[in-house]
């Protein structure tokens, strides 16, 4: 099952509302936007809704938020929704091909579908948590267990946050489900996927770090040298290395490019997430971003190559002029603010805009900067 | 100073562009600057005829990389092209977008975008968008196969091809520059674009007859022409 489109409101009726109506998603999407349109925040809508399906936040730590989701797969469509407010469940439904499973109303009056029952009974749920995520239960209630596979496999990537002196001191044995189930952690996954795979996962993200113009032999974790051990930490603190063809030394993660460090952690979740075999959507924050024309753009390919194949749902954002020259509009979906009202511009909803800007043959990048997406070609004819 | 600037796509067309200025205003006092963008920066990459202090026409051919760059590049600096002191900018790109989900190019489009400019900064600008691939031009003079291999006789080509260039309209040549290289292949040869293909071929190619002849059947070429001849002395 594969998200189709959000609707997302927060702080509605408030200056600082901030609402994004029916963002549609295909198998790849690169949301393009001058800064502070909310880009991130789109990314961080979805990896939120996710999280609040897994558990791992509350809508108790929301003041506000009012989702629609659309999930499809080949067959069927789930609508799922539920609206926030002063951090409890107010609204929350799901339906499945419209036919209605949840439909929950305030103070936490649910009715919901029963299976073994096969009827829908009224519950009382409390108004802190989600049903979805409170009253999970595979025999009585499966419609929820499509939303809870797919909130797993949500995987989000900030680059420009990927910090360079960042170290992890291993104690005990790593469970893969934890590291599966967690955010995207860099030196967990590497060790989790370098257990597990081996060369197999090693072995592809060299090729594709050759691919982009880095030519490196060899990546890994190793003890950082030169940090002071707390006395009850007993394993020294890892970071990120790599060797590099022609380098008898092992770089380390601070020494590493912040570019290079960034394409790595791209490529090494990107396998990782193609490895578990689970599909799922990967999210990606700033793609390419620190890197130089031609390596951003031979990323931009591996990463579409990749998701064209239809394993991953990929989903990145950008500003960058090579980056957006790269990615075919086809996958663009422009994001354009006006006060809290964010509008989406894409060739789904704006066929014609984006159809007669191919005939001008410029760059894409004219497309997002000379505003043709909203405003046509406007050019005397 | 009459100063004119031609926008290509790669360096095939900023050599063919070269050696056809060279031959169409050999009488002028002319200096010819070739320039390639790379990485946002301006390189010169050769020069010319006259020097520029004595010349009374400066052009300038900036290779800009890749397609779809010349239309973007003549919008983004149309302003600082005019301040400048060009009198006129004209760009030649491929119609053939390398792209099968990208729609084709339509010239009609790009005529009203460059009038467009005209109008909004008083400056001459002219697209010709050359169909499908610049080499289709080269493929109106096939004799320059000869500079290859003189067993390339047109009775050689027009067996490798299973029709005769000479009576065929090269426009409707899907991908002329694959059509150079299957003849080429033919005597063990290859055509990569590289830029001693580019110069052998300039070199070889017969400008008197492309000029004079050979505008009159094909109309992109006539209008890239046109536009020469309304810039140049």
């Amino acid at each position: 099952m594969k998200l189709h489109s959000i609707t997302y409101t927060e702080y509605e009726d408030k200056e600082f509302a901030w609402k994004i109506d029916a963002i549609d998603f295909i198998n790849i999407n690169l949301i393009v936007g001058k800064n502070s349109t909310g880009k991130s925040r789109v990314l961080r809508v979805i990896d939120g809704l996710a999280r609040l399906l897994e558990g791992v936040r509350q809508p108790n730590g929301m003041v506000t938020g009012d989702y629609v989701a659309v999930f499809k797969d080949k067959s069927s469509e789930l609508v799922y929704s539920f609206q926030i407010s002063d951090m409890k469940v107010i609204k929350e439904s799901l339906a499945i091909d419209g036919e209605i499973k949840l439909n929950r109303g305030k103070g936490g009056k649910t009715s919901i579908w029963f299976e073994q029952q096969g009827m829908s009974i009224d519950v009382q749920i409390p108004e802190i948590h989600l049903a979805a995520s409170a009253r999970r239960d595979a025999d009585q209630h499966p419609f929820f267990e499509p939303l809870h596979l797919w909130a797993k496999t949500v995987k989000y990537f900030e680059s420009s946050k990927l910090e360079t002196h960042a170290l992890t001191a291993f104690e005990g044995k790593l469970a893969k489900d934890a590291v599966e189930a967690g955010p995207l952690n860099l030196h967990l996954i590497i060790k989790s996927a370098k257990d597990r795979w081996g060369r197999n996962f090693v072995r592809p993200v060299i090729n594709d770090m050759v691919r982009i113009g880095y030519k490196i032999t060899d990546f890994g974790l190793a003890p950082q040298q030169g940090v002071n051990l707390p006395l009850a930490m007993t394993n020294a603190p890892q970071a990120v290395y790599l060797l590099e063809e022609g380098v008898p030394k092992k770089l380390m993660q601070n020494e590493i490019s912040t570019g290079m460090l960034r394409a790595l952690a791209t490529l090494i979740f990107m396998h990782y997430i193609r490895l578990l075999k689970k599909g799922g959507i990967f999210l990606i924050d700033d793609v390419g971003e620190g890197l130089d024309f031609d390596r951003a753009t031979k990323l931009l390919k591996i990463l579409i190559e990749e998701a064209e194949q239809g394993f991953i749902q990929l989903v990145m954002t950008t500003n960058d002029r090579f980056v957006m020259n790269e990615v075919p509009l086809s996958y663009w979906s422009v994001i354009q603010r006006t006060a809290g009202m964010v509008k989406v511009f894409n060739q789904r909803n704006h066929p014609n805009e984006f159809a007669e800007f191919e005939e001008y043959g410029f760059n894409n990048f004219d497309f997002f900067a000379k505003e043709f997406y909203s405003k046509g070609m406007k050019i005397d004819k | 100073m009459r100063k004119t600037l031609f926008i290509v796509e790669g360096q095939t067309e900023q050599v063919f562009v070269s050696k056809f200025l060279e031959h169409l205003v050999a009488l002028a006092q002319y200096s010819l600057t070739l320039v390639k963008l790379h990485g946002g920066e301006l390189i010169n990459v050769g020069q010319r005829g006259f020097p520029e202090d004595v010349a009374t026409h400066h052009i300038r051919i900036v290779d800009v990389g890749n397609d779809e760059k010349v239309n973007s590049f003549i919008s983004e600096n149309v302003e600082e092209f005019k301040r400048k002191g060009f009198d006129s900018v004209f760009g030649l790109r491929d119609r053939f977008t390398g792209s099968s989900t990208r729609k084709p190019i339509n010239p009609e489009a790009v005529d009203s975008f460059a009038k467009n400019l005209e109008k909004t900064f008083d400056i001459q600008v002219g697209i010709t968008i050359a169909i499908e691939e610049l080499e289709a031009w080269f493929l109106l003079v096939p004799e320059f196969f000869m500079c290859y291999s003189t067993a390339l006789t047109n009775e050689k080509i027009s067996n490798v091809l299973g029709f005769d260039i000479q009576d065929t309209d090269v426009e409707t040549i899907t991908h002329p520059a694959q059509t150079i290289s299957k003849i080429l292949k033919s005597v063990g040869l290859d055509y990569k674009k590289r830029l001693d293909d580019s110069y052998k071929i300039a070199e070889a190619i017969d400008y008197e007859t492309l000029y004079l002849q050979k505008t009159l059947i094909n109309p992109t070429l006539k209008k890239f022409v046109d536009q020469l001849e309304s810039a140049l002395p």
